[in-house]
Order: structure tokens, then C-alpha cells, then sequence
């Protein structure tokens, strides 16, 4: 499914839960997170790239690539 | 009498566990949990507000207060969304507890029985402590306790419905069978549904619309900690059994003489 019109030679987006991000392309995932301003709350996220966890000891070694898929999740109010 | 409810490596000093969602704001959130004196308390595991994402988060407020929480796979409707869940909430929280929700319908949010099996089976042996919101079937009940969960948590009534124990005959029937932990999850709309719960026999109560939608939500949640409290010393003095007919309490012995 291709959210952004663009030409297909030069995919340098990625999803980040549900909305298209530019980003240099590939970068480690470590520094996509940086990049959207969210150390802060590091220590109670998660994050699933293309539907597989990727766990917070391996953020520096997995590289993001075009057109991932990224669901970045923290707890809420809930029953 | 300081009673300890074991679940999975946890050990509880209340024995109702409260649901965080739905509350008017936060400061009435945290009053209502201190009321009610639970422990434990459920969360649901959302995408992080990108727009505003520096705000100091719902964990953060709860862990300062001390509370453990439980993370619940609420709006799954198929295993591999709630095991993925699951293992994002593990990751988030650092805790191998989770409550398994697999929705099979949006209007009656009634557990999909055979697909709660199936995901509780895959979480156990990924190391979960697993606690399956699940139909109030003696049968599944029993299963999900075989498949090694940490507790099982059959509805009072439909989630938010406020009904009460629909089916006591069923819990009653599920105590008999489950050794383990049973918990009373949705359905309780008061504080006597919560009480005749922990006097069936259950060993705890989840709740969470019954307090935050309550007039006085925080008058409310101390209402189910007394409830809960309650209905556990009746059922552990027992009972007396039903009778068709009346049995005097004074002695028939001793009477002064009838005049008139």
C-alpha cells in the first residue's frame, strides 16, 4: 500500500504508527526514535518494526529501512 | 487477618484489582485506586502520541504511587495481534504479567473462547504469567488453568454492562474445578455484586467501570475494597445453608406462662 505519492525509485519514508515520516534512509533504529524527539520516554516504550518487536538492546544494531512499518506503543489508562 | 493472594510470582495483600481506563481525569483516577487499596491495576497498550510525546505518561504517575501493573491485550480480536501485544507490553513495562483479551464481538466484547485457548497456550510457553479474560464456562475455565495460567478470569456479565454475576450456578461450578486463582472480571455493578463474587468462592475481583463511572467514583472504590473485603470473611466462615422454613434464634425453653 503506498501512502505517499512518489516515484518508485525513491522510497525514503518509513510509518511510524499509522502516518508517513522522510527520514535519511537507512538509519538505525535507535536514531529514527531520536529523530522524533523520543528518549525521553524510552524506558516504558516498545517498538515493532514490519510486525516483530524489536527488543531496546537491539535499537542500535537494527536499521530502518524505506517503507518500514513502525508501531511505537507505551501503556494507558485502561480496564 | 492479613490474607496473601498468590498470582503467578506475585503475592497480593488486596485482592480486587482495579482497571485504570475511563476515569473523569487523573487526580480522581489516583484517589479512587488509593480508596479501593489495590495493588494491582490494569493498562492498555496504545500508540505513543507522536504530536506530544514528552508529557509525563499514565506509568509513570502509577509507578510513583507504588501500584504493579497489568497489562491487558483490550481490542485484539485475533491471537497474533494479542501475542504481539503482549510482547510489546512485556517489553514497555518489564513484567511477564498479562491479561488476555480476545474480543470476538463489538457489541457484547465476549471473549472468543477458542482463541483465548489458543493464545494463553502460546504466552505460557513464551514465559507469560497469563490471565485470560474468559467466558464463565466451567469447561474453558478449567482448560485455560490446565494450560498452566496464572489465573482465570471468567466474566460477572459483559464488559461495562454494570449487570452483576449473571451466572453464580457457573461460578460456583468453576470454583469446584479451578484449584488456582479465579478472578471475577467485568460485569460488576456494585458493591454487592462484588461481595457475592468473593462469597462464591472467587479469590479476587477485576473492575473498573463500576468506580470511574460511579456518581462518586472514589466513595465507590472504598464501597468494593469493604465489598471484596466482606464477601472474602463470608465465604471463609461459611455460610448457612437455605431453608424453607423459619428456626427461631431464642431458646423455646424457659417461656413465662402464656396469659390471654
Amino acid at each position: 500500500m503506498r501512502l505517499v505519492n512518489r516515484a518508485p525509485w525513491y522510497p525514503m519514508y518509513i510509518v511510524v504508527n499509522g502516518k508517513p515520516r522522510d527520514l535519511p534512509l537507512p538509519m538505525p533504529l535507535r536514531q529514527v526514535l531520536e529523530s522524533l524527539t523520543l528518549p525521553a520516554l524510552e524506558r516504558g516504550l516498545a517498538v515493532a518494526v514490519n510486525g516483530e518487536l524489536i527488543r531496546r538492546g537491539e535499537w542500535e544494531r537494527h536499521i530502518v529501512k524505506p517503507e518500514d512499518e513502525l508501531e511505537i506503543v507505551q501503556a494507558t489508562q485502561g480496564g | 487477618m492479613t490474607e496473601i493472594l498468590h498470582i503467578g510470582d506475585h503475592a497480593l495483600q488486596s485482592r480486587l484489582i482495579m482497571g485504570t481506563g475511563r476515569f473523569p481525569n487523573h487526580d480522581v483516577l489516583l484517589k479512587a485506586l488509593r480508596a479501593s487499596a489495590t495493588e494491582l491495576v490494569t493498562v492498555a497498550i496504545r500508540r505513543v502520541n507522536l504530536d506530544d510525546p514528552t508529557g509525563e505518561t499514565m506509568v509513570s504517575l502509577l509507578r510513583r504511587e507504588n501500584f504493579r501493573l497489568l497489562p491487558n491485550t483490550a481490542g485484539c480480536y485475533t491471537v497474533k495481534d494479542a501475542v504481539m501485544t503482549a510482547e510489546l507490553a512485556r517489553e514497555a513495562l518489564e513484567t511477564d504479567l498479562i491479561k488476555l483479551e480476545i474480543i470476538a464481538d463489538e457489541d457484547t466484547l465476549y471473549p472468543d473462547a477458542e482463541k483465548v485457548l489458543e493464545g494463553a497456550r502460546i504466552l505460557v510457553e513464551k514465559g507469560f504469567q497469563v490471565m485470560p479474560y474468559c467466558t464463565d464456562d466451567p469447561v474453558i475455565c478449567k482448560k485455560l488453568e490446565d494450560l498452566g495460567c496464572a489465573a482465570v478470569m471468567p466474566l460477572g456479565a459483559p464488559i461495562g454492562s454494570g449487570m452483576g454475576i449473571l451466572n453464580p450456578y457457573n461460578v460456583a461450578l468453576i470454583r469446584e474445578r479451578v484449584q488456582g486463582p479465579l478472578i471475577i472480571d467485568a460485569g460488576v455493578g456494585t458493591a454487592s455484586d462484588a461481595a457475592l463474587a468473593m462469597e462464591l468462592g472467587c479469590d479476587g475481583v477485576l473492575l473498573n467501570t463500576a468506580v470511574a463511572h460511579a456518581r462518586d467514583p472514589v466513595l465507590m472504590a472504598d464501597a468494593m475494597r469493604q465489598a471484596v473485603d466482606a464477601g472474602r470473611k463470608a465465604f471463609l466462615a461459611g455460610r448457612i445453608p437455605k431453608k424453607f422454613y423459619a428456626e427461631a434464634s431464642s431458646p423455646g425453653e424457659g417461656m413465662m406462662k402464656r396469659r390471654g
